[in-house]
């Protein structure tokens, strides 16, 4: 080993133990995610026939969503009805648009639901760094329960910013026609074929799907067997539709198509099985609305200095890149992107939330307009730019944009804000993990 | 603890594939040695976050994964290092306030008193020396040196050829000797090689 190499080995800090308990949480958080790809959803007591199944002892059920409930949201939101097929450019997003109710339950047993609208930007860039907002947070009760104090300091978190890989953006599939597509759906191997059918379709569903995709899909997944189809299903809008449903883990869940168009409404799942779903048979556990969807050419302006939280999704390694940019600079062009507010003209006008930001732009003093200096990350050497005594993270180029807004990036301000630490920017997990 | 424990890294990604719940016995395998890295890298408070966001990457891209490759580390030391990329400010803040040390200390053996204020902190001097070096110079010298990768893994890791690595490396050593120069016997050593 080279002498230079070897004095930082020798001289390496000691390194506390992974704590028992972040440990169980992490690979409990993991397991989950692994459960909710392979099923959709879950429920509290899957996981412990999951990790039995492993042979591993796992003694609490942390942060585990259910499902959810609610719908009184349902009238004035009408314009996303009808539904055109964008189609993202090079560089531009899908701004995805959801509202949404699920079940969470954390680790020491308290359970309720959660209400939000969500908001996702899913870039045209398969291995892209999706973005996710959810707001208008409110916390509801366990069917038949009632509302535990300390979750109403939950809603105070009233935005969350998020990001994750892996939600299917565009193209999602490649074909309209419902025989390729159900060739599309069974390319898993397995034992449960059909199963794993019905998790890729609620996989491709999470994505983005142009119309004419979302008509296939709803005719490839009326095929998996096993699938009962219902009439009259409401979604969280109070929008009908034809329900397709499967009882996964004691809970029915019916994705919900328009009876004409077959378009995508919106997801209904209900307690089935008390013994399964720990609910009253019929309780609604999960309830969603696909409010509308958009093209954009940006994301919008971050209300924090930091900018948005990202993820590296891989993708294809370039080796021709320049030899000293890292992975990650090579991943990830869009990262040096101007984050210029712009206000694309498709904007939907009838949101004035997300749009605010997007079509008043508001320049963040602490953001001036970007160095050019910055859009080289190989021209200047952090050597220098360090020892500048003031803002050396702006006079530097940083390839990786810096976490956002729910992820502190200084270490005390992390430990002091429990509930940011949750691992949430880390992706985007399908369901909320309310935690302490 | 873990099941399947015969079955090497590529066989675990591979059945996480159409058994997810699997990928759990990778996290059993190797968190403790990610979380340990992180924990050098970013002290302990962000350690735990980051090992456990590297596995949900990980989980998230393990279809991209070189199934050809018995040994999941370097790849985990990759994603690794672009979780902790996202850290960067509070890495450099923590270097900066471990090189401090001496520098608000008389020099000689009060110094080495210094050095073991915590054996959790980095000398002062190395700290230092990180300091001067790029993040992508950065990354390559610890997962040499403190991950104990080797260059083909190191090259594997951070998605460069081994080419690069080789250049990388030399740079970053001409700028570590630098720094390092004056303050330590070492420089003796490094003088022998011409």
């Amino acid at each position: 080993m080279d002498d230079e190499i070897r004095v930082f080995a020798e001289g390496r800090p000691q390194a506390g133990t992974y704590g028992e308990e972040a440990r169980e949480r992490a690979r409990e958080r993991l397991l989950g995610e692994a459960v909710r790809g392979r099923r959709g959803f879950r429920l509290p007591r899957l996981s412990l026939q999951v990790a039995a199944a492993f042979g591993v002892t796992v003694a609490l059920v942390g942060g585990v969503a259910v499902a959810l409930t609610g719908g009184e949201e349902g009238a004035g939101r009408t314009a996303s009805a009808s539904m055109e097929e964008p189609t993202p450019g090079p560089g531009q997003f899908v701004r995805k648009e959801t509202m949404r109710m699920f079940a969470f339950g954390t680790a020491d047993g308290r359970r309720g639901l959660e209400r939000n609208k969500e908001t996702k930007w899913l870039p045209a860039d398969p291995y892209g760094s999706v973005l996710t907002l959810a707001e208008d947070r409110r916390i509801l009760p366990w069917p038949g329960e009632s509302k535990p104090p300390e979750m109403a300091a939950w809603e105070k978190e009233t935005k969350r910013w998020s990001a994750g890989c892996g939600y299917p953006g565009f193209p999602a599939i490649p074909s309209s026609d419902p025989e390729a597509l159900r060739g599309v759906l069974y390319q898993d191997a397995g034992a449960d074929r059909d199963g794993n059918a019905w998790n890729r379709a609620e996989w491709l569903l999470r994505g983005y799907l142009p119309e004419s995709g979302q008509r296939a899909l709803f005719h490839a997944m009326r095929a998996i067997p096993g699938v009962a189809e219902a009439q009259g299903v409401a979604d969280a809008q109070g929008r009908t539709g034809v329900g397709l449903g499967k009882v996964v883990d004691g809970t029915l869940l019916q994705y919900i198509f328009d009876p004409q168009t077959q378009r995508y409404l919106g997801l209904r799942g209900t307690a089935a099985d008390p013994e399964g779903s720990r609910a009253p048979k019929d309780a609604v556990l999960l309830l969603t609305a696909e409010l509308g969807v958009t093209v954009v050419d940006t994301l919008p302006t971050p209300d924090s200095p930091d900018g948005f939280p990202t993820m590296d999704c891989g993708g294809p390694k370039d080796a021709t890149g320049d030899p000293d940019a890292s992975p990650s600079e090579q991943a990830r062009p869009d990262a040096e992107q101007d984050p210029r507010p712009s206000a694309p003209a498709d904007a939907p006008a009838q949101d004035p939330r997300p749009t605010a930001s997007v079509t008043q732009p508001d320049p963040d003093p602490a953001q001036p307009d970007p160095d050019p200096s910055r859009r080289d990350p190989a021209q200047s050497d952090p050597a220098q730019s360090d020892s500048a005594p003031s803002r050396p993270d702006s006079a530097q180029p940083d390839p990786e944009p810096t976490a956002g807004a729910d992820r502190p990036v200084e270490a005390p301000e992390v430990s002091a804000v429990p509930d940011a630490r949750a691992g949430r920017s880390a992706g985007e997990p399908e369901v909320a993990e309310p935690r302490e | 603890m873990v099941v399947q424990e015969h079955l090497d890294d590529s066989a675990l990604v591979g059945q996480s594939l159409s058994e997810p719940e699997r990928f759990a016995a990778l996290f059993d395998r190797h968190a403790e040695e990610i979380h340990r890295y992180a924990a050098r890298r970013l002290g302990p408070e962000l350690a735990e976050d980051v090992a456990g966001e590297v596995f949900l990457v990980a989980f998230r891209v393990r279809h991209r994964y070189d199934l050809g490759r018995p040994d999941a580390r370097p790849w985990l030391y990759g994603i690794a290092t672009k979780v902790i990329a996202q850290h960067r400010r509070a890495e450099r803040r923590r270097n900066a306030a471990m090189a401090k040390v001496t520098v608000e200390r008389p020099a000689g053996f009060e110094e080495r008193s210094a050095d073991r204020v915590s054996a959790e902190s980095l000398q002062p001097r190395l700290a230092r020396a990180l300091t001067r070096l790029k993040p992508a110079e950065r990354d390559l010298l610890l997962l040499l040196a403190w991950a104990d990768l080797t260059y083909e893994e190191a090259a594997h890791a951070l998605g460069v050829p081994v080419g690069t690595v080789r250049s990388r490396l030399h740079r970053l050593r001409v700028k570590v000797r630098r720094a390092l120069g004056g303050i330590d016997p070492f420089t003796a050593e490094e003088s022998d090689r011409g």
